[in-house]
């Protein structure tokens, strides 16, 4: 393991992605739109956030996170029916893909375990940009028309 | 003084210097301008199990962005619950 990983968590970079990999996801976001019609959106970035653990725990019916997480994240974009996230936890090794009302007639569950595990051993490769790339892939592949 | 009197007149080191030295320092020179500025703003590498820090980003298709989702570039927390669909689907994973 290189010396430098000490300081691996107190430094905090600008991106996890260089322009070229930013470029690559944001080209499969934009086919993954124009193919299905849905708004498909990536969010990475930790999905159990201390500062707001009161917010999520009023709510004694929600999920735990980071599902709980995820989904609300989810319903904050503009058209959350017609939206699928991929919300991804590279600290917490976790990832969760959530459809809408509408999308999830087209993507199901069951097809979103499979894309997921599929993401899953990409990261777990330590290919971020590789997992979410073949992942919206994968959806655009498996939704139904 | 034409170059093959240079080079009889020139020593050992001083022809090493000229004919070996220089240009591989001009080649030295190019491929440090060449890939050092990617090299020193380059995003660090994901690696499973090593905690990094880094900031949160929400990332969307360029023309869903036009269509008024540019407030989605702040990725915090949390709409309501009550926000949150019934009817939401998907999976989970983890590495």
């Amino acid at each position: 393991m290189p010396a430098g990983n000490a300081q691996v968590g107190h430094r905090v970079p600008s991106s996890l992605f260089s322009s070229s990999q930013r470029v690559r996801i944001s080209d499969a976001l934009s086919a993954a739109d124009a193919a299905t019609g849905f708004t498909f959106s990536v969010y990475v970035g930790d999905l159990a956030d201390p500062t707001h653990k009161d917010s999520i725990s009023t709510d004694p019916t929600s999920d735990q996170p980071p599902l709980a997480v995820a989904r609300r994240l989810h319903a904050r974009l503009e058209k959350p029916a017609d939206s699928v996230l991929l919300a991804i936890a590279p600290n917490q090794r976790v990832l969760e893909i959530v459809t809408g009302e509408h999308t999830r007639t087209r993507l199901t569950d069951q097809s979103c375990g499979l894309v997921a595990l599929s993401m899953a051993s990409a990261l777990a490769g330590g290919d971020l940009t590789g997992a979410v790339v073949t992942g919206l892939h994968m959806l655009v592949d498996r939704a139904r028309w | 003084m034409s170059l093959a009197i240079m080079a009889l007149v020139m020593t050992i080191a001083e022809t090493l210097a000229v004919f070996i030295g220089i240009p591989a320092a001009v080649i030295a020179l190019v491929a440090l301008l060449v890939y050092g500025p990617s090299r020193a703003r380059r995003a660090q590498r994901y690696r499973p199990g090593v905690v990094m820090g880094f900031r949160p980003m929400w990332l969307l298709a360029p023309s869903a962005k036009q269509h008024g989702h540019a407030r989605l570039q702040r990725p915090t927390l949390p709409a309501e619950a009550s926000e949150v669909g019934k009817s939401v689907g998907g999976a989970r994973a983890s590495w």
